[in-house]
């Protein structure tokens, strides 16, 4: 019906309940901005939520005549609007009008930024799972206008119900496939000396940023043509959800090899089955040897709180990791309110790293705590007996740790090195073989 | 209804030490009023009085603001923020569950 519709204009109406106080638009006007939308005109109430409208009637009337005013084809609702709802707020809305919510606003901004097979397969993923339930209301809303008898006994919309749910698990088949792929590719860095550190937070929190000030200028991923916001002669954009692939980069420290990854940002109000959707983007953050929480502390204090708790939720129960918070864009705060948020913050963030990933202010701190907080290496001292077999365990063990001191005699080589257990233990049953070879 | 307190010293992400633990039981339904009466009672059992605050789940108490709930509990009452405290809110979880079993 209106030009509302149109693929290049699509204008839309923000509205939002809450059960008391003011509701805050920013984030769903960021987020529909953030998935192409124009945002014309906002709505909210403050009630507690209406069972067939979420909203009250008066105000849903009061949203029809808005959508009409400003010629909007959409009507984007910041709350978890169950199936009915959608279905009923529809029939209020002038013919054509869309109703969105947060879930399926931020899954359309996914699909609009999946790149990779595996972002596709885990939008595709979530995108069912929020269909399988409204399908099933499909079916008994249709079924309650049908009666037994002649042609009564149709398939009704049964059959999409079964479609759905053989499509999720061929598509949880393939993910996992890719998962232990990346397991292995994870493990395999691991084996060949790399920290794996994982870069987490609020999306928005200025991750890619972050990751750009500290990699070093050795790209090792493959998908860096897929994050744009990577690239250094990017400007960095205000935008949410910028990173939605993992990147992988190797970061320049004093003395351990890091793998860094940026990962997918957190958000808030998710429902369990959206986070479980992208299980194989956190498996990144999950199974690092250190997170890097980062936040934005340029924000309001409760913000900031309510973000990290988010996060934390996000993090919990399969997070194994030491986690450092992180409070980015500290050039934007006042002097004194880093000191104030550091206080107010300390049973959620104990001794934050504060930098500024736009300025470089407290980079090196931050390079520092990494490296300290990463699992301690082991100190050993072999000596072995001169040989070329010797010399490549040597040029190993200085591709896999860190060599202190390295001294030859007539017949011998003594090499001092710092390096991961296991790497240890494989340097030392190396050299116990080079041994027996030398005693045969 | 049984309850279990877990005193313990956490940082952001996990728990360092657990101090203590205190427990209580009930025959009476659970409302609200008998369940913070008994989450009192086992928090009142633990061997020292804690001097943090008390940290639950939010459905614990039906969801009720937290300011509301905070007015039956000393010296402060908050529900769980961080990784540690969800932790140790787990731990208390156990430890209720393997009481509840002794008690049957």
């Amino acid at each position: 019906m209106t030009s509302g519709n149109d693929a290049d204009a699509r204008r839309a109406i923000v509205a939002k309940r809450v059960d008391s106080g003011d509701a805050d638009l920013g984030e769903i006007r960021n987020l529909a901005a953030a998935a192409g939308y124009e945002v014309v005109g906002e709505l909210s109430q403050s009630r507690t939520e209406d069972a067939a409208f979420m909203f009250g009637e008066g105000k849903v009337a009061e949203l029809r005549d808005l959508v009409i005013e400003r010629d909007a084809g959409y009507v984007i609702v910041d709350n978890d609007v169950g199936p009915y709802q959608t279905f009923n707020i529809g029939s209020e809305l002038p013919e054509g009008v869309e109703v969105v919510d947060r879930f399926t606003l931020i899954l359309e901004i996914f699909g609009q930024r999946a790149n990779t097979r595996k972002a596709q397969l885990q939008v595709e993923l979530a995108g069912l799972r929020y269909e399988l339930p409204r399908a099933q209301a499909k079916a008994s809303l249709a079924k309650r206008d049908e009666r037994p008898g002649f042609m009564g006994l149709g398939e009704y919309d049964e059959s999409v119900e079964r479609d759905i749910k053989r499509q999720i698990s061929e598509i949880r088949d393939e993910l996992a496939s890719i998962a232990e792929k990346e397991e292995a590719r994870r493990e395999k860095r691991r084996a060949s000396g790399f920290d794996l550190v994982a870069l987490a937070g609020y999306t928005n929190a200025g991750k890619s940023t972050l990751m750009r000030r500290l990699a070093a200028e050795l790209d090792i991923d493959e998908n860096d043509d897929r994050h744009p916001d990577l690239d250094p002669t990017a400007e960095s954009e205000d935008m949410l959800f910028t990173t939605l692939g993992t990147t992988t980069r190797r970061a320049a420290m004093n003395r351990r090899d890091v793998l860094l990854t940026d990962t997918v940002g957190f958000v808030s109000d998710l429902p369990h089955w959206l986070v479980e959707s992208f299980r194989s983007t956190l498996d990144s953050v999950y199974r690092a040897d250190l997170v890097l929480l980062v936040v934005d502390a340029s924000e309001p204090v409760e913000t900031v709180r309510e973000k990290l708790v988010t996060s934390h939720e996000t993090l919990y129960e399969r997070n194994e990791a030491p986690i450092v918070t992180v409070f980015n864009k500290v050039d934007r705060l006042e002097p004194g309110e880093l000191a104030d948020k550091r206080a107010a913050l300390s049973g959620l963030a104990p001794n934050p790293v504060a930098v500024s990933a736009h300025t470089g202010a407290g980079i090196a701190e931050l390079r520092d705590r990494v490296e300290s907080e990463l699992p301690r290496w082991e100190r050993e001292r072999l000596v072995l007996p001169l040989s070329d077999d010797a010399m490549s365990l040597v040029s190993w063990v200085y591709d896999n740790g860190h060599v202190n001191e390295e001294t030859y005699t007539d017949d011998q080589v003594t090499i001092a090195f710092e390096a991961r257990p296991t790497v240890v233990a494989k340097a030392r049953s190396k050299a116990a073989d080079l041994a027996a070879v030398e005693s045969a | 209804m049984v309850a279990a307190a877990v005193h313990a010293v956490i940082d952001s992400s996990r728990i360092r030490s657990v101090e203590g633990m205190g427990f209580a039981s009930a025959r009476e339904g659970p409302t609200l009023d008998a369940t913070l009466a008994l989450t009192a009672e086992a928090i009142g059992n633990l061997p020292e009085p804690p001097d943090c605050p008390i940290v639950s789940e939010g459905g614990e108490f039906y969801g009720e603001p937290a300011e509301l709930v905070a007015l039956s509990f000393r010296p402060d009452f908050k529900y769980v923020e961080s990784i540690g405290e969800r932790a140790t809110v787990q731990t208390a979880h156990y430890a209720a569950y393997a009481a509840r079993d002794l008690l049957r």
